[in-house]
Parts: structure tokens; sequence; C-alpha cells
């Protein structure tokens, strides 16, 4: 062996040697959290993409559960069995990959301990990790892991039903489409073609066309003039715009999310192609819609949950919260969904009257997991009362929001109709 | 045409307008396709480069497209810089990731069994990838970030047909740099060595051809090639994101397998090729069924001609 072929040799022994201290270090940072039960932490999980595709909704979504457990944390924590405790999130990452999501759903469950795991953000993702949990309640026969999951994002309809250890706070999509629908034909009907546009590689799209678009056109007994598809990494839209604008769209359904939408919109820019209406669904609340989109989203309208906009105070000191954390000037609806979850689940934590032992911890998932369930009445920060239905989905008001001169602004609200 | 005629559905043209449109739009459709194609064949120059020399899979190749991306981002939204310097930037980046490629992943491992350094190209990409999107995202609150586009919405109307300025900055530049790899190649006794190392490196060895440096040179000029394709690649759809290497690598193989592995011409062939169809086959058939085509063709292609649409039969190399 030459001396440089040894020096070559070394120099790879030591990255070797490097990336098995990594991985060292890296497994006891994950070691088993179960001793934090025993210092007086209710341990909860927060699973959501924090990088990669799905940045946009799992960061804002993350930090809005951050702020929750900063200020339940501040007022001294929960009081559990006479005695404060605080709150420690554990952080994951899944990517918006499903198969980054499952192990991590289990480590939550198995290592972490987590009483509850809150995430995540993408329906394909969420769906395959309470793939994870058992179906039905008290199945002997079923083996599946016992802790209350709730995911504040994921849209894709009758995603609650893998399993009845799952829930969610995102609102009713099909119910949202509708009441869109109906309020642009209202404003600017009649519409002569209806058009769609579908995210075909993600799951929400492709379930939002299948079980909210297309039964509320088949309600009005319209087909669909034009149906395109693209994917999330698609980066040349022409043929789908052109296909759209040759069948004379006036009312464009864009089911699909901000990575598509940007380039989709400015290719409708570049062809002049500009329906009368635009409606998107959750997948277009990002900032990057108006800073990537710029003028070419102009006018797209999609409902909402929460809006920055709201008059509950608590809304704006949460907006301000936000952008002083992330010098960002929107606060999309993750972040107050994300901060609404955790203050819902700190209730249901309070109501369950659990002991928060390691040995008592199967009980106490049990426990929270029934007071989830049995959720009427809860009064949000926001001003809304929610309630939990049969499906596990926690029903609450729609509100339509439009980009309007470059900004995200509450365009219709139950209370006051149209606002401009 | 009255330009309200332009707009008329499809369900209720005549059958003379339906006839018009379709003609229009098909060959629409086949310019884009090669205009966006020209991207894919710039990177499929870079694999097939080091694939010619090395017949070896640079999988780490896709990392180049990404650096290339966001070097040329950087210049051209955050430093204002112009179209032509900010590809040089891109190219350099691109280039210095090729040199890093061949340190780590080829040099220590030349002697190995072939599989061994494609292995370390893998594990290189995936590395660089994840250490970026960490890096990335603490930056950057998002998914993309916008990428300045100086051409954008402008074009060249030849009657009713379009062509997007970019588009065609995009083809004019890989002509330029196919060009300029083509005189290297075959006018410079730098492209005289790497012709040698491509049929035998021990014969280039015995010929004192400094096989390691020609080497070195190779993948510094495949991961420029790469560092152009990720600028326009990030320039023409407005936008940059992390993601763009795995998008690159499977598109820039693609076209290499199509065309000819191992063939520039076949790699542009095979890039200009994959363009139209994957947009014909959206147009013609549908969205749906666009990957699915797009295989069939290449299975097609590898059934009838094993070496690809422009490939030679043996030792094509380049």
């Amino acid at each position: 062996m030459s001396k440089r072929q040894k020096a070559e040799f070394q120099a790879i022994k030591a990255f070797g040697l490097a990336g098995a201290l990594a991985v060292t270090l890296s497994s006891a940072a994950t070691s088993p959290a179960r001793a934090f039960q025993d210092e007086g932490t209710i341990i909860l999980c927060s699973i959501e993409p924090l990088s990669g595709i799905g940045t946009s909704f799992g960061q804002p979504n993350y930090l809005g559960k951050v702020i929750a457990v900063d200020e339940i944390n501040a007022e001294g924590g929960i009081e559990v069995d006479g005695k404060k405790m605080k709150i420690k999130l554990i952080s994951e990452d899944d990517q918006a990959k499903p198969d980054q999501g499952v192990p991590l759903f289990r480590k939550c469950a198995e290592s972490d301990n987590a009483l509850v795991i809150t995430g995540t953000q993408y329906s394909r993702v969420t769906e395959s990790m309470w793939g994870l949990l058992q179906k039905k309640l008290d199945d002997p026969k079923d083996g599946g892991l016992q802790v209350p999951s709730m995911s504040f994002l994921s849209m894709k309809a009758g995603v609650t039903g893998v399993s009845e250890w799952a829930f969610r706070n995102a609102g009713d999509e099909p119910a949202q489409h509708e009441l869109a629908i109906k309020l642009m034909e209202e404003r600017y009907g009649p519409f002569k073609n209806y058009s769609g546009a579908v995210e075909a590689n993600e799951g929400h799209s492709v379930a939002a066309w299948k079980a909210a678009y297309t039964p509320a056109l088949d309600r009005r007994n319209i087909k669909a003039t034009e149906y395109v598809e693209w994917y999330e990494t698609d980066r040349d839209f022409s043929v789908q715009i052109r296909k759209l604008k040759r069948a004379n769209t006036d009312f464009f359904i864009l089911s699909s999310h901000l990575q598509a939408n940007v380039g989709a919109m400015l290719e409708a820019q570049r062809q002049g192609f500009k329906p009368k209406t635009i409606i998107s669904h959750i997948g277009s609340d990002a900032a990057e819609m108006v800073e990537l989109g710029k003028q070419s989203t102009e006018g797209i309208v999609f409902p909402t949950a929460i809006h920055m906009a709201f008059p509950a105070p608590k809304v704006k000191w949460l907006a301000d919260e936000y952008k002083k954390r992330t010098k960002e000037t929107y606060m999309p609806q993750f972040v107050g969904l994300g901060y609404e979850g955790i203050m819902i689940v700190k209730e249901a934590i309070v109501k369950a009257g659990i002991k928060n032992r390691p040995e008592t911890l199967a009980a106490d998932r049990r426990k929270v997991r029934d007071q989830l369930a049995a959720i009427r009445d809860y009064k949000s920060f926001a001003g809304m009362t929610l309630n939990m239905n049969a499906n596990r989905d926690i029903v609450r008001p729609v509100y339509l929001v439009k980009i309007t001169g470059g900004d995200f602004k509450l365009y219709w609200t139950p209370e006051k109709g149209f606002l401009f | 045409m009255p330009p309200d005629a332009l707009l008329s559905p499809t369900p209720h043209m005549r059958g003379v307008d339906q006839m018009y449109f379709f003609a229009l739009d098909l060959t629409q459709t086949t310019i884009d396709g090669l205009l966006f194609g020209s991207t894919y064949a710039l990177v499929a120059i870079g694999f097939t480069l080091i694939w010619g020399l090395l017949r070896i899979l640079n999988l780490a190749h896709g990392v180049t497209v990404m650096v290339g991306m966001f070097a040329g981002m950087l210049s051209a939204s955050i430093l204002g810089l112009p179209f032509y310097v900010g590809i040089l930037i891109a190219m350099s980046s691109g280039a210095f990731i090729g040199f890093l490629i061949d340190r780590i992943c080829y040099r220590p491992l030349r002697n190995a069994h072939e599989l061994v350094p494609m292995i370390a190209t893998l594990g290189f990409w995936i590395l660089i990838e994840e250490v970026f999107i960490k890096i990335y995202s603490h930056f950057w609150f998002r998914d993309y970030v916008p990428f300045a586009n100086p051409f954008d919405g402008i074009g060249i109307d030849i009657g009713e047909i379009r062509l997007r300025t970019d588009y065609l900055v995009t083809l004019a530049v890989a002509a330029l740099l196919v060009v300029a790899l083509y005189f290297l190649i075959y006018r410079t006794r730098l492209g005289l060595a790497m012709r040698m190392i491509a049929e035998d490196h021990d014969i280039g060895n015995l010929m004192g051809v400094p096989v390691g440096k020609v080497l070195t040179i190779a993948f510094l000029l495949s991961a420029a090639y790469g560092g152009a394709a990720g600028y326009l690649l990030g320039m023409t759809a407005n936008l940059a994101g992390p993601y763009a290497g795995s998008q690159a690598v499977v598109k820039g193989l693609f076209s290499m397998i199509l065309g000819g592995a191992g063939s520039i011409p076949g790699a542009i062939v095979g890039g200009l090729t994959l363009g139209v169809l994957e947009l014909q086959s959206s147009f013609l058939f549908s969205f749906a069924y666009r990957d699915a085509i797009v295989m069939l063709a290449l299975f097609i292609v590898l059934i009838v001609r094993p070496q690809g649409l422009a490939g030679k039969r043996m030792a094509d190399r380049i």
C-alpha cells in the first residue's frame, strides 16, 4: 500500500469512525424518555414535516404548538393528581414521508411513552401512522397501539376512520367546499364551465376532488368540462393550462397544494388563462402563494379555520408572537390550529384526572382519549365554539380567505357575510 | 381566426375548429417539450461523461444540480447578478461539488469493484441532500424560495405558436455547452486524453496520460454541466427547492439510457425525447398515464435498440 493510499485509507477509517460516533450519539439522544414522567413532566409528541416538502405546513403548525406549550408551562403547567406538571413536547420531523412517519409514531408511543401524539400534517403520512393504532376500542384481538393521536391538519375526508384512537381538528372539508362553491356562485355566477386540477400524487388533493368537489358538482348536475392532473414536483404545466383554457373554464377548482399551484398559476398567467373564479383548499394557505406566485395567484379563494384577521384579541396576540419568533409577515391557519390543538389536549388531560405515572400510562391514555371523544361546546381562543362529532372530527365554522393585493384577506365570515 | 374563437370550449367546437386547435396544440406541445427537454439533456450529459470514462453511475450528480440551482438563486434573487454571471457561478459551484465527489467517492475507491464507488456516490447524495435540507429549513421557513427569472413572461410569437424566451435561453445555453464540450473532446489534447481513457485506463497510463488528473477534470466538467442545468431548471420554474437533485437524477438517468449510455449525442436525444414524451403523453392521452407511457417507451426502445436511440452497439464511449 502506497503512502497516499494509506492516507486515503486512514481518511476513510476516520470518516467511518465519525459516522459510528454520530450514530451512537443520535441513539443516545433518542433513548426512552420514561424518566420524565417520574420527574413531573407530561410528555406529548409532535410529528410534522419540519424540513423538505411540507415545511410550509409543518413548521407553522409546530410553532403554534410550541407557543401553546410555552404559555401553559409559563403558568406552571397542568394540575395532575394535585401537583402542577409541565408539558414536555418531543418534536419529530417526518419530512412528509410515510416511511419516516411510521417509525417515528411507534417511537413516540413505545419509547417516549407519550401521553398523546399530535400530528401529522400530510394525510398520506397520518393515515400510514394511524395504521399502527388499534382499530376498534377494547378489541382483544387487535394488538395495535393504544395511544390517543390528534392531527391538527390532515384534510383527507374520513381519515379518522382508521382508528377509534384517532382525532382531527381540521374541519369538515366537503362542507367547506360546498359552501365555497355556493357562495361564489351566488356572488359571481352563473358559470358555464367548471373545471378541476388535481395534484395526483397527494392523497388530500385526490380525496378532496373525489369526496368534496365531485359530489358538490354532482349535486348541481354538473360534469367537469375539463379535468387535469399534475404532481407536486412538476415544473411544466403548459399542457394542463392549455387544456383548461381551451375548455373556456370560468369556474376553476384548484385541488392542489402550493408546491404545484405556484408553477401552474404562473403558467396560467403566461397563457392568459384567467377564469372568473378560482377556489382552492387549505394547501393554498402558505406565504409562497403570494411571494412566488405574485400576480398570478390573485383572486384565489379558499376556506380557513382560523385567520389572523379574526377580532379575538388572543388571535392577534398569537399572530404577533408567531411573527416575533419567525420574522414572517403572515400567519397561516396551521399556527392557530396547532395552538388550539394543544389547548384542547390540555383541557382533555385536566378533565381526564390522570395519574401520569409509568404504571398508569395505559389507563391515562384511555382516559384522555375518552375526554377528547367527549369534547362539547369547547370555547376556542379564536372565539368560536367547537364540538367533536361521532367520526372524531372537530366540527367548526368555515371562513373564506381571498388572495387580494398580494396578501391573504379574510373574505367571508358566517356572521358578516362577504367583507369586500 | 378571431381571438374569441381561441377560447371556444372543446365540446362546442365544430369539426374544422377542433382539427385546427388539435394541430396547433400538438405543435405547441412538441416545441415546449423540446425546449424543456434541453435541461434534461444537460443533466444527462453530466451522467454520460462519467459513465463514458469510468463506467460508474455517478448518483451524486443530482447534488451538483441542487447546488447549482441554489448558487444561481442566490446570485439572481439575492445578489441580483445578471444571468450570464449567475450561470458561471452555478457552474463553478457545481464543479466544486464534482471535485468533492471525485476526492471522496471515486479516488479512494478506484481500485475497488465498480459497484463500490457507485454506492459511495449514492451515500454522498443522500448525506449531502439531508444535510442541505436541514440547513435550508433552518434559513428558509418554506418549501421553495423565489428564483428571479429575467425572461419570465416574455415570448416570441410565430403565428399562434408561442416560444417562451426562458425556454429558448435554456436551449441556447444547452446548445452552447454541448458545442463547447464537443470542441474540448475532439479538438484538444485533453479531449484526446479523455477519449483514450474512455477506451482503456491502462493504455492511457502507458501512453503517459495523467489518468487521475484527467478524471478529476471530467468530474469537474460533468458537475459544472449539472450546475448549469440546476440554474436553468430553477430559473424556468421561478423557484428553487432542496429536492431538485433527486428529481434531476431520475430524469437525467432516464435521458441517458433512452438516448444511449455513454453517448453525448445520445444524452441530447434522450433529454429532448423525454421532454416531448412527457408533455405529449399528457396532451394526447392523460397526465394520469404520463410516467407509464414514458416508461413503456423506454422499454420498447431498449428492446428494439438496446444501445439507446443514438448509442452505438459496441464501445460507444465518449
